[in-house]
C-alpha cells in the first residue's frame, strides 16, 4: 500500500514540504499535490526522476539566469485542460480559443528558452512538440497580437454581415434625429444576430480543426508539469541542502533532518540534532528516554523514505533507500470512531495489515511510534516482542520505538536515543521552580542524537528524573521514590 | 458648460483620468449618464469602461422596468463577466482574462471591434479593480469610467478612482425631500477638504494632535476615555487610521463638553462608513472631517423619473438640488441630445 493519507503526511512533515513548494504553472501544482511514492515495478521512472532533479540542480547553480528566465515564462500558463476536454466533443467559447491561442503563444516562446536549459541538462522524459499549425489556425492573419477575436478571414458570409453592420453604425452616428435613430438601432439588431449566429458557426469549425492538436497540447501540458515540478523539487533541495539518494537494497540515511521539526525547533531556540541509521531488512528498535527524540527519529526516517521513493532528493548528507513495495505508519493512536474500537484494537488491525503485506515476499516499510502502548505493559511487551520477532525474519525494513523491556532482544539491531544519561539531575533539579522552566532545561540538557547498541541493554530509566524536572507534586513524586 | 462641443459633463471632469458613477439607489440613472459620457469623451482618449457588480441589463432585474442599454464605440474596452458575452453585441476581441471570478463567470477584458451594445459585470474587490485599472492602462487606456453605487465605498479609493459623478433619482425615496439630504451628505462626504501632511501616520489606529506632530493614543477603541484623558492640542485633532464608522462617533458624544468641535482626519472618503443621522449630529457638535487623500466629486446628476411609478418635478427637482449642494447640478436628460456622433 503506496497510498499515503492526509494525516500522515502532516505528522510526518511531508505536507509541509509539498505546502512550501510553490510551483510556476497550475500543471505543476496540481503534479506535486497528487504526487505519490513510484511503485516497485516503477524504478526505472523513479531513477529517470531523479536525475532529471540532479540535472536542475546543477543547472540552478551554474545557469541561474537561463532557469529563472524559463521559470517566468512557465508562470504565464494558464490551465486549458478543460477547454481541451470540451473541445473533443462541443464547440469551443471565444474565451476558451483566447486561452488556447495564448497557450500557443506561450509556448512558443517557451520552447527557445527550455532548449537553452536542456542542451546542457539532457533532461530525459521531457520533449517540447512546436504547434505552429495549431497557433496558426487561432491568428488566421498572421498578426501575432495576444487578442483573440472571431476575425472575417475565417468566412466570406461573416465578414459581408460585419460590413452591413458596420455600415448601419455609420447611420446611427451620422443620424440627429431620436426617433430615426431608434429604428436604425433596431436595424442594427437584426444584424447583429446574424454576426453572432455566423459566429457560432465559425467557433464550431474551428473548434472542429483544433480537435487533431489537442494529443500535442497534452503531451506538452505533461511535460510543463514534468518540467516546471522537477525546477521546484532542485529549488527545495538546493534550500535545504539535500542529496540524491541511491536505489539499493537497504535504508541508510546519514545526518537527516526534517525541515518541519528543524524550523519548528529553530523558533523555539533550539536545533535539530542530524539522525544517521542504517537499517537492514528486518527489525530495529528504538529506545530511550521520554522526550528524547524517538517519534523526532521515526517520522524522519518515514518523511526521507517517502520523499525519496517520490522523486525527491533526501534531507541528508548521503541516502540510499530499496523501492518499497508498501509503507505502513503507525504514530498516534489510531481510533475508528465507524467500529468503536479501542486504540489498541485499531492497533491491531493496523498490525493485521501490515503483516498480511509481508507475505508476498515484496519489500515493506514498517514504522511504529510505542506499539501496544495502550494496553497492560505485562502483556504489551510481550506481544510487542513477538511482532518484532515476526517482522525479524520478514522481507521488510521495521522500525519500532518502544519502552517495553527485552524487545530489543529480539530485533536485529538496536538504536538508542542517548537521552539525559549524562546530565547532573539532582543539579538541575534544583533550579526549577515550575513546569516550563522544566521544560527549557530538559530540552537543553537532552542529547537527542541516535546511538547503535552493540550487545544487550535495557530501556533507559528517565521518568522519574522527568518528574523531577518538571517540577512534579511533591507528596506524589515521594511517595513514587519509596517505591522504586 | 460647453453647450458648443457638447461636452457638459465631461467638461467638470477634466484631468481626473479615472472617474466613477455612483448611484444612490438602483435605477438612480447611472447607466444615462454613462452613455452620454461615451457620446461626450469621441475622439478624446482611449476609453475603458467596466462596473462594480452587474449593470447595463435592458430590463431591470429586480423591478423590470425598461433601462437603456450601454452602447460603445468602436475601439472602446469593456471589462465584463463571461456570461454576459452573449448579450453583448458589439464584435469582440478579447485581450485578457484577469482570473477574477463573479457569479456569472470570469471577468475578462474585451475590445469593441464595432460599435454596439454592452452589458457589464466587473470585478468587486478592491485589489481586484486596482488590477483592472493596470491591466486597462496596460492595453492603452487614457481614461476609465466604472459604474457603481455609493455603497461601493470602495470607488472612493484614490487608488481606484481620483473623480466621480453621483446620481440621484425619484427611485431612491418617494419623498424629494430625503433624496435630496442623502445627496448632501454623500456631496460632503466626498468633498472633504484636504489635509496635507509630509508623512502620513501609522503603526497605530488612532493619533492626536499635539505639539504640532501625531502621537498614537493609547486606546483606539475608547475615543471618549482617550478625549477626557489625554490632552489635545489646542487643535483638537484626531486621526482615525482606518474605518470610521458610527459607534466610533458615538462614543466621542459621550465625552460631552471636550467632545464638541473636533476635527477628525481620515485616508481618505472610502474609510468613511458613517450613517447621515450620526454625520449630521457630529456636525452640529462643531465637529469636522478632513482627508489626506482629497477625492472630487465633479458634479450631481439627478433622475426625476422613478421605476416604483413615482415622479417628480423636474423643475423643483433641480432647483432645490442645486441650493442644497455646492457642486453642479445636471439632468442628463435634459441636456442638448449629442446622439452617437463618435
Amino acid at each position: 500500500m503506496l497510498d499515503i493519507g492526509f494525516e500522515q503526511k502532516r505528522e510526518t512533515g511531508l505536507q509541509y514540504i509539498l505546502d512550501s513548494m510553490t510551483a510556476c504553472t497550475p500543471y505543476g501544482a496540481e503534479l506535486i499535490k497528487r504526487t505519490v511514492p513510484y511503485a516497485s515495478e516503477q524504478k526505472a521512472e523513479l531513477i529517470v526522476e531523479l536525475n532529471n532533479i540532479e540535472r536542475a540542480v546543477l543547472g540552478l547553480a551554474e545557469c541561474g539566469e537561463d532557469y529563472r528566465l524559463l521559470m517566468q515564462q512557465l508562470s504565464l500558463f494558464k490551465d486549458i485542460r478543460r477547454s481541451l476536454k470540451k473541445c473533443m466533443e462541443l464547440p469551443l467559447s471565444e474565451v476558451e480559443l483566447f486561452e488556447i491561442k495564448r497557450f500557443l503563444i506561450n509556448l512558443r516562446s517557451l520552447v527557445p528558452l527550455f532548449e537553452t536549459v536542456d542542451r546542457s541538462a539532457g533532461f530525459e522524459n521531457i520533449e517540447l512538440i512546436g504547434c505552429e499549425s495549431a497557433l496558426k489556425l487561432l491568428d488566421p492573419d498572421e498578426k501575432s497580437a495576444a487578442g483573440f477575436h472571431i476575425s472575417g478571414s475565417y468566412s466570406e458570409r461573416l465578414k459581408s454581415i460585419r460590413k452591413e453592420k458596420r455600415e448601419i453604425e455609420e447611420r446611427i452616428r451620422r443620424e440627429s434625429d431620436k426617433d430615426a435613430r431608434e429604428q436604425l438601432m433596431q436595424q442594427r439588431l437584426i444584424t447583429a444576430a446574424a454576426e453572432d449566429a455566423e459566429e457560432a458557426k465559425v467557433r464550431k469549425e474551428i473548434s472542429k480543426k483544433l480537435r487533431a492538436y489537442v494529443p500535442d497540447l497534452e503531451h506538452n501540458i505533461n511535460c510543463i508539469a514534468r518540467l516546471d515540478t522537477t525546477i521546484q523539487k532542485a529549488l527545495i533541495a538546493l534550500k535545504y541542502g539535500a542529496v540524491k539518494p541511491e536505489i539499493s537494497d537497504h535504508v541508510s540515511f546519514t545526518d537527516m533532518i526534517n525541515p518541519m521539526l528543524s524550523d519548528k525547533f529553530q523558533k523555539q531556540g533550539r536545533a535539530f540534532v542530524p539522525i544517521s541509521v542504517e537499517l537492514k531488512f528486518g527489525s530495529t528498535v528504538i529506545t530511550g528516554a521520554n522526550m528524547g527524540g524517538k517519534s523526532v527519529a521515526l517520522k524522519t526516517i518515514a518523511l526521507n523514505v517517502m520523499l525519496c521513493q517520490m522523486g525527491f532528493f533526501a534531507f541528508a548528507k548521503s541516502a540510499s533507500i530499496p523501492v518499497f513495495d508498501s509503507m505502513r505508519f503507525l504514530f498516534k493512536e489510531p481510533f475508528d470512531p465507524e467500529y468503536s474500537l479501542s486504540s489498541f484494537g485499531s492497533e491491531i488491525i493496523w498490525l493485521n495489515e501490515a503483516a498480511s503485506d509481508i507475505k508476498n515476499g515484496r519489500p515493506v516499510l514498517i514504522i511504529a511510534d510505542e506499539f501496544a502502548r495502550g494496553t497492560n505493559p505485562d502483556e504489551g511487551a510481550l506481544i510487542v516482542r513477538a511482532v518484532v520477532k515476526v517482522f525479524d525474519s520478514a522481507r521488510c525494513v521495521a522500525v519500532f520505538s518502544t519502552h517495553y523491556d527485552q524487545a530489543s532482544q529480539c530485533a536485529s539491531c538496536h538504536y538508542q536515543v542517548k537521552g539525559l544519561k549524562n546530565a547532573d539531575i539532582k543539579k538541575l533539579a534544583e533550579k526549577i521552580t515550575d513546569a516550563k522552566e522544566g521544560l527549557k532545561i530538559i530540552a537543553k540538557s537532552m542529547d537527542y542524537g541516535l546511538y547503535k547498541v552493540e550487545g544487550k541493554a535495557d530501556c533507559p530509566r528517565d521518568a522519574l528524573n522527568i518528574c523531577r524536572l518538571l517540577a512534579l507534586d511533591k507528596s506524589i513524586l515521594d511517595e513514587i521514590k519509596k517505591s522504586y | 458648460m460647453d453647450y458648443k462641443t457638447g461636452r457638459m459633463l465631461l467638461n467638470l471632469l477634466d484631468g481626473y483620468p479615472s472617474v466613477s458613477i455612483l448611484g444612490m439607489c438602483k435605477n438612480a440613472g447611472k447607466t444615462t449618464v454613462l452613455n452620454r459620457l461615451i457620446s461626450e469623451s469621441a475622439g478624446s482618449d482611449a476609453l475603458a469602461i467596466t462596473s462594480i457588480g452587474r449593470d447595463g441589463e435592458t430590463a431591470d432585474v429586480v423591478t423590470g422596468t425598461k433601462k437603456p442599454s450601454i452602447y460603445i464605440r468602436e475601439g472602446m474596452m469593456f471589462a465584463t463577466a463571461t456570461g454576459l458575452l452573449p448579450q453583448c453585441d458589439v464584435t469582440k476581441e478579447i485581450l485578457f482574462t484577469t482570473g477574477f471570478y463573479t457569479p456569472m463567470g470570469e471577468v475578462v477584458v474585451l475590445r469593441a471591434l464595432s460599435d454596439g451594445n454592452v452589458q457589464l459585470a466587473g470585478p468587486s474587490m478592491t485589489e481586484q479593480l486596482m488590477k483592472l485599472k493596470k491591466v486597462f492602462l496596460s492595453f492603452g487606456a487614457g481614461r476609465i469610467f466604472t459604474d457603481g453605487a455609493v455603497s461601493r465605498k470602495t470607488l472612493c479609493d484614490p487608488g481606484i478612482c481620483d473623480a466621480a459623478i453621483l446620481c440621484a433619482g425619484a427611485s431612491c425615496n418617494k419623498d424629494m425631500s430625503e433624496v435630496i439630504k442623502d445627496a448632501a451628505f454623500f456631496t460632503s462626504i466626498f468633498t472633504l477638504d484636504e489635509v496635507r501632511e509630509d508623512e502620513i501616520p501609522g503603526g497605530a489606529k488612532l493619533f492626536l494632535r499635539r505639539s504640532g506632530s501625531w502621537e498614537a493614543a493609547a486606546d483606539s477603541d475608547a475615543v471618549d476615555e482617550v478625549i477626557r484623558k489625554e490632552h489635545f492640542d489646542h487643535t483638537r485633532r484626531l486621526y482615525m487610521n482606518g474605518a470610521l464608522t458610527d459607534s466610533f462617533l458615538k462614543k466621542l458624544f459621550m465625552a460631552g463638553e471636550k467632545g464638541r468641535g473636533v476635527e477628525i482626519t481620515v485616508h481618505d472618503a472610502s474609510k468613511i462608513l458613517l450613517s447621515r443621522a450620526v454625520y449630521e449630529k457630529f456636525t452640529r457638535i462643531k465637529g469636522r472631517i478632513t482627508v489626506f487623500r482629497p477625492f472630487r466629486l465633479a458634479a450631481v446628476a439627478i433622475n426625476p423619473f422613478s421605476a416604483y411609478g413615482h415622479h417628480f418635478n423636474k423643475e423643483a427637482f433641480l432647483r432645490q438640488m442645486q441650493s442644497a449642494v455646492s457642486i453642479p447640478v445636471i439632468n442628463v436628460e435634459d441636456l442638448p441630445d449629442v446622439g452617437y456622433r463618435f
